[in-house]
């Protein structure tokens, strides 16, 4: 049971739930209720993506649906169709994170703004073929710039903050060692 | 792919891509289930919402306070600004009061005379908000009553002067109001003093607009909007707000509640309202085909 507790794969998850929890409660504070002209950053997504990049491992798949979905039935959206497209996405990015991890930042960036962007895109077309009235053109496509704005910033905190590096291969090694 | 490929993950890709492939179509089928039966998993939402949001009130009242403190201190640099321009409003409003006063006495007596009794089935529950939607796509605040307080779906919520919204979702212990903003709002209502009758259609602007009015020369910016009635939708004669047009010549209702500050809501206890149960009534329910006119004052839906 020690084990499991010190294990940093079990806290870095643990932490990543956390952190979701209190971006969601900060996002559901009633401090304007009159609408805004822009979307605010999707925190949840960046922080998601940018933990899968680092360490796979430490951001489970069933973690990530489990996060999206309730994200989805808190914040009144269609329950369970962003999920999917972001879990997609992740797992796009999960396939590519051995490559990103050797690449410079910009790189990183670019492959998470595919990822989001296809998401976003993969939300609205099934909207629309299901017959929902989708959401404002320009507040989601706000909401999008400001979220792949945010993303160095999340990343920087992850980085320095919560010492969320990049694998080097001695890591890898040692991880199978453990397993 | 520059990647030295071990036996471990050969052994773990396929799992982890049926997987992935169960854990989308489980999600994919929610939604399809969500698109079906729209009002079903509503209410699963709610319930949702029900067990998470109050056993975080402890922690959001507080956080909610102190921004609010910290802003309130922010607008004390314009403190100079603000007192002039109270003090311009407290000239109107003083000749403001001198009218209501006289009208109250008015409207006492009249009613004396009459022997008026006042509708007794228009009480309210007030409520305190207690979370918004999250989200900018969506315009609705969490109320801290719900069933518990016999809170029913339908009912009309306002601030203390003017129409906020429409109970959409009534969890135990919470509620959920669609603010006349959101884009799913379609509300009834009359323009005083020529009486058109219009729908106030939101569309996530801070005032919503005003469409298929049958006269618009009749309408003018400055005009009272109140709540027709029609449909069933509400209660009439619910103050909304004044006409206001925009700049793209379209009529629009400059709202009458302070949205910028949600606090205490009153929840109307009007009537049953109108449920919606499945969504076949939605598209042509009975009693809407035996009404006659009135049909066209649509009962906003629930799902989004």
């Amino acid at each position: 049971m020690a084990d499991v507790l010190l294990n940093p794969k079990w806290g870095y998850r643990f932490l990543l739930l956390l952190l979701c929890a209190v971006i969601l409660f900060l996002n559901l504070l009633p401090i304007n209720t009159a609408p805004r002209a822009w979307g605010a950053p999707d925190l949840i997504a960046c922080l998601i993506f940018a933990w899968t990049l680092r360490r796979p491992s430490y951001a489970p798949t069933i973690l990530v649906a489990l996060i999206a979905f309730s994200a989805d039935m808190i914040l009144q959206r269609p329950p369970g169709l962003f999920a999917a497209g972001f879990l997609i996405a992740n797992e796009f990015l999960r396939s590519r994170a051995a490559d990103i991890s050797t690449g410079t930042f910009t790189v990183e960036w670019a492959y998470v703004a595919l990822a989001l962007t296809a998401a976003v895109l993969f939300e609205r077309v099934l909207l629309n073929i299901t017959l929902v009235d989708t959401n404002p053109l320009r507040l989601t496509l706000t909401q999008l710039v400001i979220t792949l704005l945010a993303y160095p910033a999340v990343a920087a905190f992850c980085h320095f903050a919560l010492k969320l590096r990049f694998q080097s291969p001695s890591d890898v090694r040692m991880e199978g060692a453990t397993q | 792919m520059a990647r030295d490929r071990t036996t471990a993950d050969d052994y773990s890709r396929p799992l982890r891509r049926m997987l992935v492939g169960i854990l989308v179509v489980l999600l994919l089928g929610m939604y399809l289930l969500w698109r079906i039966d729209s009002p079903r998993v509503e209410r699963l939402r709610i319930a949702m919402i029900d067990r998470f949001v109050p056993s975080m009130d402890w922690a959001m009242a507080p956080a909610t306070g102190l921004i609010n403190i910290a802003r309130d201190f922010q607008s004390y640099t314009r403190i100079y600004e603000q007192n002039q321009d109270l003090r311009r409003e407290l000239q109107q409003m003083k000749a403001w009061r001198e009218a209501a006063l006289q009208l109250e006495q008015e409207n006492a007596r009249l009613l004396d005379l009459n022997k008026v009794r006042i509708d007794a089935k228009l009480t309210h529950v007030t409520g305190v908000v207690t979370a918004d939607s999250g989200s900018p796509f969506r315009q609705s605040v969490l109320l801290n009553v719900g069933a518990r307080d016999g809170i029913m779906d339908g009912w009309a919520t306002m601030d203390g002067i003017g129409l906020v919204g429409r109970i959409s979702g009534v969890g135990q212990n919470t509620s959920r109001v669609i603010l006349l903003t959101d884009t799913n709002s379609r509300i009834p209502v009359t323009v005083q003093p020529s009486g058109q009758r219009a729908i106030l259609v939101g569309d996530n602007e801070a005032a919503p607009t005003l469409e298929l009015i049958e006269n618009r020369d009749l309408v003018r910016p400055g005009d009272r909007v109140v709540t027709s009635g029609d449909g069933k939708v509400f209660p009439a004669g619910l103050l909304v707000g004044q006409v206001a047009q925009s700049p793209d010549r379209r009529l629009r209702a400059r709202l009458a509640a302070d949205y910028e500050r949600l606090k205490f809501l009153r929840v109307l206890r009007s009537h049953d309202g109108e449920l919606i149960k499945d969504q076949g009534t939605l598209l042509a329910g009975p009693q809407m085909q035996q009404s006659d006119e009135k049909a066209d004052a649509q009962t906003e839906a629930t799902d989004g």
